[in-house]
C-alpha cells in the first residue's frame, strides 16, 4: 500500500505500518498525511492543518486517535470562547467546601482544535502555552496534560472575516503543518463506496495500544544522526535566513523541530538512521510555516513553500560529494 | 507449450535473418569508404578486408563465447594475411615469425610516428586491427542500440568530399550508398520495432512486416527514382579544384597531351592529362621499372639520337647473340637477381619489348603465326621486334616472356669508381650539350656537388638536389619553354615544378656539365598491383605509369640508374657494403651519413619495396601520403576509443581495480566509482540530489534495479553507524559487479 515514490526502497516499521493501514480504512488515499500525521505524533509535535472544510481532518485525527488507542478530545474555536473552556475551571464544591478542577477538553492524548484563526488572542495564547509547557496552571494549581499530547489544529484559509490569524511567532509552535488536499476522483468514489456500508471510523480498532505508542516515542530517540545530516539541517535552515526574499527566516526551534520530525520519520520507514531524503522530504511540512516573507515577495505573490524549495534545491546533500573524498 | 517455444524459436530465426540482412547491407555500405583507400595497402583489393569486416559482424551477430570469437577472427586474420603477403604453408607457421620480427622491427617507427617506414605486412597487420575496431563499433551501434543515420550521412558526406576533392568520380557510388543507406535505415528502424510489439502485436508482425518492407521499398524507389529524372541544375562554383587552380595561376590553364609512351622526346614540357589506358598486364616476382629505350642528345628543347646501331637475331638465339649485343648495363663488379616476367598488351599490340633489368632469355607470342626478329638497339637499348631480317617492318606482339638479371649494385664499388677510368668513346658521347646552355646551369652544378669527392657521391647531390630546394611535382601547370629557352634553365631557375621529364633531364644535364657521362631513359614503372598470389604479382601498366629517369655511367659498374623524380623510389637495389658495422642486408641510404650529417639533410628514404602507387599521376610525396595515412589511423582509432569503446575501457578498468570489493572500504570507493561513472557518462548529479533521488533520475536510462539495494547500502554505511557483515558486504559487491556489468552492456 505505501509502495511509491522514494519511500518504495523502505521496509516500514511493522508495527506503525499497522497503524497506517488502520487509518487508511477511513482516509483514503492521502498516505503522505498519514504518514506525516503519524511523524509528527512520534515527534510528540503539534500538527497545524490548514485545509478547506470538509476534506476529513477531523476524520484523520479521530482515525489517527482510535488506531493508537488514545482519547479524543475536538475543541470547535469560536469567537466568545474562553481560555477556560479550553484549559477547565475550577468549581466550588460545596460539599468539600474546596475548589475542585474540572478538565477542559485539552486534557486528552490528541486534541482537535478546529478553525483555531475563530478565536481571539486570548484563548488562542491559552492553547498555545498548554502546547508548549505539556502541563496548563489554573488558579495556582499547575496541572500535567496526558502523555502523549498531540494537538492538531485546523486553519481555514478561505474565510478571513471575523478571523484572528494566528502570528507567525505562534506558529512555531507546531512542528509540521499540513495539507490534506481534495481526494483523487477514484479516491473520492472508493470513498462513497465505503461510506454507504456505514461510517468506516465505527468499524477500525486499535492498532496498538497506548503504551506500545509510548515506547515507540522513546524509541524515536534513539535513532542515530550522523554529524553531516545535522550539519545539513543547519545549511538549510540557515539558507532560509539569509535569503533575499525573507525576512525572518527560521528559528533554531525550526532546525529542531525538523530533526526530531526526521528522527521519527527514519523510524516509520524502519530505518536506525536518518537520511538526508528525511531531512529533504520533511522540510517544506516544517520550515515553511515559520518562514516570514518580506513584503516585496509577498507582492510578488511568493508563498514560503517557494522559498523552501528553492533552498532545498540548492543547497548540498552531504555525503555524497563523490567527486574526491567524502565529505562526512 | 511446444508450441509456443518453435514460434519463439522462429522469431529468434527471422530476427536473425533480418540481422543478417542489415550485416550485409552494412558491408555493402562499408565497401564504398574502401575502394578509395586501395592503395593504402598495396594489396590493390579490398576483398579480404571486406571479408574480415563481414566476418567480425558475423561472429558478434551469433554471439559465440568471447575468446571463441577472438580466436576465430584472429585466425582468419592471419590466414588473410598470409595469403596476401606470404608463400609457404600457412600451418608452417614460419612465416608467422617472420611477421613478428617485422612487427618488433617496426616498433620504433611506429612510435616515432614514421608510418611510411612500416613494412607493408605491418602496416596491413594494424589496418586489420583497425577494421576489427571499427566494425565492433558498428555492431554496437547499429545492433545494439539501432543507430545508423550517422554512418549513413556520413557515408553520403565522404563520397561528396571525395568527389569534389579527388578524381575519384562517386557519382554512381553516392546513388548506391544512398539506395544502401535507405534500406538499412529502413531496417534497422523495424528491427529496432519488432522486440517492441508483443503479445497480441506479435501475430500482426508478420503482416506488418511486409507492409514495412514494401513501404520502404517503394520509398527508396521513389527517393531515387525522382532524385535521377529531376533535372539538375550544373554546379553553380565550377569544380572547385581546378577552379582554384585556374584563379592561383591566372586561369591561363593549357590542355595538355596525354602521358603516355612516346618515340619522339625531341620538344619537351607542357601539362599533360592523365590516361588509364592499361599499356600491358604482367606477371612477375619483382616489382621494378620497365626500360624501353635511352636516349643520349639533349638539344635545349628534348632529346634525340644519335645513332643506332640495331643487331638483329632470332629469338630462339637470344642467350648467344647477347655478348655480342654487349648490352653493358651491368658491369663485371655488379652482382644480379634473377627475375622473370609475362607481358601481355592490353590496349594494342605493340612491337617494343619492355624489360626490367638486364634481359637474357626472351620468348615472343605474336598474334599471327610469322617468323619475327628482335632487334637490338645497341646504344639505347631499345628492343624491337621486326618481321624478318630484310624487311624491317614492326610486328605488334601479343606478348612475351623474358627472363632478365636485376642489377644489385654495390654502394662500395660506386664509390670506388673513378672518372679516368671511362673509356673514351662513353665519355665523349655522353657529355654531349648543347652551346646555348646557359652558364648558371653548369655553375648551380658545381656549387651543388660541392665537397663530394667520390663520383657517386656527386651524382647522389644532384639526384636527391630536387627533394628539397622548392622543387615540386606538377602535371598539370607545366609551361612549354619560349622560343630560345632552355627547358633543363627554365625548369631549374624559372617554374621549379614539373614531372619526371623535367627532373631527369635536369638532372642528366646538370651531370654533363660536370662531365660525368649519363644518359635519359625511358618506360615505365613497375605499375599497379592488382594481385598477389604466392610470391607473384600480378601488375597493370597503364600510359600513367610511363616514366623517365637518368642512367649514370660507372666505370666495372656500369650504367647505373638513378631517380630524381621526388615521390619516386628508386627501385633498384643498392647494397651498403661500405659501412663495416652495418647490417649488409639493408640495401637502402646510399649515401654516407656523415656527409648528409654535414648537409643535414634529412635521411632520405630509400626503400627497396616496391613503389607500386607512385604512378606520374599521384603526385602527392610518399612521405607525406604515409604521414597522412598515419595521423588518420590514429585519428580514426582515436576517436573510436574515445566515442564507442572509453567507457568500456573505463568499466574494464574499474571491475579489475575494486576486485575483491567485499572489504567495505574498497566497496565504498567502488560505489563511488559507480556514482562519478553514472554522473559522467549517463546524468549529471545535482550536488543537492540525494543519492536516493539519484538513483530514481536515472531510471528512465538504465535499469536500477541492481543500484537501488546497493545504494541503499552504501546510506547504511555512511549515515548509519552499524558495520556490515561480510556477507553482506559480498553480496552488496556482487551486485556492484551485475551493475558493472550490465552498463558495459549498454
Amino acid at each position: 500500500m505505501f509502495d511509491h515514490g522514494s519511500q518504495r526502497q523502505e521496509q516500514y516499521h511493522p508495527r506503525l505500518f499497522q497503524v497506517m493501514n488502520n487509518v487508511q480504512n477511513v482516509i483514503i488515499g492521502k498516505q503522505n498525511v498519514i504518514e506525516l500525521a503519524l511523524t509528527a505524533i512520534l515527534a510528540r509535535g503539534h500538527i497545524l492543518l490548514e485545509d478547506r472544510p470538509g476534506v476529513g481532518k477531523t476524520m484523520l485525527v479521530r482515525a489517527l486517535a482510535r488506531s493508537l488507542g488514545c482519547t479524543f478530545n475536538r475543541i470547535q474555536f469560536t469567537p466568545d470562547l474562553l481560555p477556560s473552556d479550553v484549559t477547565g475551571v475550577s468549581i466550588f464544591n460545596p460539599k468539600t467546601l474546596h475548589f475542585e478542577f474540572r478538565p477542559g477538553p485539552i486534557f486528552g492524548h490528541i486534541i482537535l482544535a478546529d478553525e483555531i484563526n475563530r478565536t481571539s488572542p486570548k484563548t488562542q495564547s491559552a492553547l498555545l502555552e498548554a502546547m508548549e509547557e505539556e502541563s496548563i496552571t489554573v488558579d495556582g494549581t499547575t496541572h500535567r496534560l496526558p502523555e502523549p499530547f498531540v494537538v492538531m489544529a485546523t486553519q481555514n484559509p478561505i474565510e478571513y472575516e471575523g478571523t484572528f490569524p494566528l502570528p507567525e511567532a505562534q506558529l512555531d509552535r507546531f512542528m509540521l503543518k499540513l495539507h490534506m488536499g481534495y481526494p483523487q476522483a477514484e479516491e473520492e468514489v472508493e470513498m462513497l463506496s465505503r461510506i454507504q456500508q456505514g461510517h468506516p471510523i465505527s468499524k477500525i480498532g486499535e492498532a496498538i495500544s497506548l503504551e506500545e505508542l509510548i515506547q515507540h516515542q522513546h524509541k524515536v530517540r534513539q535513532v542515530y544522526v550522523h554529524r553531516a545530516i545535522k550539519r545539513y539541517i543547519v545549511d538549510l535552515v540557515r539558507a532560509t535566513r539569509e535569503h533575499h526574499l525573507v525576512e525572518l527566516g527560521v528559528s533554531p526551534r525550526g532546525s529542531i523541530a525538523l530533526l526530531q520530525a526526521a528522527l521519527a520519520l527514519a523510524y516509520i520507514r524502519g530505518r536506525e538512521y536518518v537520511l538526508p531524503d528525511d531531512v529533504k522530504y520533511l522540510a517544506p511540512f516544517t520550515l515553511s510555516h515559520r518562514i516570514i516573507l518580506s513584503p516585496d515577495a509577498r507582492l510578488d505573490g511568493v508563498q514560503a513553500d517557494d522559498v523552501v524549495r528553492q533552498v532545498l534545491a540548492e543547497t548540498p546533500v552531504p555525503g555524497v560529494d563523490v567527486s574526491g573524498t567524502h565529505t562526512v | 507449450m511446444a508450441a509456443p517455444r518453435s514460434r519463439l524459436g522462429g522469431e529468434r530465426w527471422s530476427n536473425m535473418g533480418l540481422n543478417l540482412v542489415i550485416a550485409i547491407l552494412l558491408t555493402v555500405l562499408f565497401a564504398e569508404w574502401m575502394w578509395p583507400l586501395l592503395a593504402l595497402t598495396e594489396t590493390y583489393t579490398v576483398y579480404p578486408f571486406l571479408l574480415f569486416f563481414s566476418a567480425v559482424l558475423l561472429v558478434a551477430l551469433l554471439r559465440l563465447r568471447r575468446f571463441l570469437s577472438i580466436l576465430l577472427l584472429s585466425l582468419l586474420l592471419l590466414f588473410l594475411l598470409h595469403q596476401l603477403y606470404f608463400t609457404g604453408p600457412f600451418l608452417s607457421l614460419h612465416w608467422l615469425a617472420v611477421l613478428l620480427q617485422k612487427i618488433l622491427t617496426s616498433l620504433p617507427a611506429l612510435i616515432g610516428w614514421e608510418w611510411h617506414q612500416l613494412a607493408v605486412e605491418v602496416r596491413t597487420f594494424f589496418f586489420f586491427i583497425l577494421l576489427w575496431l571499427i566494425a565492433i563499433s558498428l555492431y554496437q551501434n547499429v545492433f545494439v542500440r539501432g543507430r545508423i543515420l550517422f554512418f549513413v550521412v556520413m557515408t553520403v558526406g565522404y563520397m561528396g568530399v571525395l568527389d569534389t576533392f579527388t578524381p575519384y568520380d562517386a557519382r554512381l557510388a553516392v546513388l548506391r550508398s544512398m539506395v544502401t543507406g535507405l534500406a538499412l535505415l529502413a531496417l534497422v528502424q523495424f528491427s529496432q520495432l519488432a522486440p517492441k510489439a508483443s503479445g497480441g502485436e506479435l501475430r500482426k508482425s508478420k503482416s506488418r512486416s511486409w507492409m514495412w518492407g514494401i513501404a520502404s521499398f517503394s520509398f527508396i524507389l521513389c527517393a531515387v527514382g525522382i532524385a535521377y529524372a529531376a533535372p539538375k541544375t550544373g554546379p553553380t562554383w565550377p569544380d572547385p579544384v581546378p577552379f582554384i587552380k585556374s584563379y592561383a595561376t591566372g586561369g591561363d590553364t593549357q590542355v595538355g597531351k596525354k602521358v603516355g609512351y612516346g618515340q619522339s622526346d625531341e620538344v619537351l614540357g607542357g601539362p599533360f592529362m592523365p590516361d588509364d589506358t592499361v599499356v600491358f598486364e604482367a606477371i612477375t616476382d619483382r616489382l621494378t621499372y620497365w626500360r624501353g629505350e635511352a636516349k643520349d642528345v639533349y638539344t635545349g628543347r628534348g632529346w634525340e639520337k644519335s645513332r643506332g646501331t640495331e643487331w638483329l637475331f632470332p629469338f630462339d638465339k637470344f642467350t648467344e647473340a647477347r655478348p655480342i649485343m654487349e648490352a653493358s648495363f651491368i658491369g663485371p663488379e655488379t652482382d644480379t637477381e634473377p627475375v622473370q616476367a609475362t607481358v601481355r598488351f592490353v590496349d594494342r599490340p605493340l612491337a617494343q619489348i619492355f624489360y626490367p633489368g638486364d634481359p637474357m632469355n626472351i620468348e615472343v607470342l605474336t598474334r599471327q603465326a610469322v617468323d619475327v626478329v628482335g632487334a637490338w638497339e645497341q646504344e639505347s637499348g631499345r628492343l624491337l621486334v621486326y618481321r624478318s631480317e630484310n624487311q624491317r617492318q614492326q610486328v605488334g606482339l601479343a606478348g612475351y616472356q623474358l627472363e632478365s638479371m636485376l642489377p644489385v649494385y654495390s654502394v662500395s664499388a660506386l664509390k670506388g669508381a673513378n672518372l679516368s677510368q671511362v673509356p673514351h668513346e662513353i665519355m665523349e658521347h655522353y657529355t654531349q650539350l648543347p652551346d646555348s646552355l646557359p652558364e648558371r646551369v653548369a655553375d648551380l652544378a658545381r656549387e651543388i656537388v660541392e665537397g663530394k669527392d667520390t663520383l657517386y657521391d656527386q651524382v647522389k647531390a644532384i639526384e636527391s638536389y630536387f627533394r628539397m630546394n622548392g622543387y615540386r611535382y606538377e602535371t598539370e601547370d607545366v609551361p612549354v619553354p619560349e622560343e630560345g629557352q632552355d627547358y633543363v634553365d627554365q625548369f631549374l631557375f624559372e617554374t621549379k615544378r614539373g614531372y619526371c621529364d623535367n627532373f631527369s633531364t635536369a638532372m642528366v644535364v646538370m651531370l654533363r656539365t660536370l662531365d660525368i657521362p649519363a644518359r635519359w631513359v625511358k618506360g615505365f614503372t613497375g605499375g599497379q598491383v592488382i594481385e598477389r598470389n604466392q610470391g607473384l604479382l600480378r601488375v597493370e601498366v597503364e600510359n600513367n605509369n610511363a616514366h623517365s629517369w637518368v642512367e649514370v655511367y660507372f666505370p666495372e659498374v656500369g650504367w647505373v640508374p638513378f631517380e630524381p623524380t621526388p615521390s619516386f623510389q628508386n627501385p633498384f637495389q643498392f647494397e651498403r657494403d661500405d659501412l663495416p658495422s652495418e647490417h649488409t642486408s639493408s640495401t637502402d641510404q646510399e649515401e654516407d651519413p656523415e656527409t648528409s650529417l654535414e648537409e643535414q639533410l634529412p635521411p632520405e628514404v630509400q626503400e627497396p619495396s616496391f613503389p607500386a602507387w607512385d604512378t606520374i599521376n599521384s603526385g602527392s610525396h610518399r612521405k607525406i601520403k604515409g604521414m597522412l595515412i598515419g595521423a588518420g589511423l590514429v585519428l580514426a582509432l582515436a576517436v573510436m576509443i574515445r566515442l564507442l569503446l572509453w567507457r568500456r575501457l573505463i568499466l574494464l578498468w574499474a571491475s579489475r581495480r575494486y576486485r575483491g570489493g567485499d572489504n567495505g572500504q574498497r566497496l565504498v570507493q567502488a560505489y563511488h566509482f559507480l556514482i562519478r561513472y553514472l554522473g559522467r557518462f549517463v546524468m549529471p548529479k545535482h550536488p543537492a540530489q540525494t543519492l536516493r533521488e539519484y538513483v530514481h533520475s536515472l531510471e528512465s536510462k538504465i535499469d536500477v534495479d541492481k543500484l537501488e539495494p546497493l545504494t541503499q547500502w552504501y546510506e547504511e554505511t555512511l549515515y548509519g553507524k552499524r558495520r556490515s557483515s561480510s556477507s553482506r558486504l559480498n553480496q552488496m559487491y556482487r551486485l556492484w559487479l551485475d551493475v558493472i556489468r550490465q552498463l558495459r552492456k549498454k
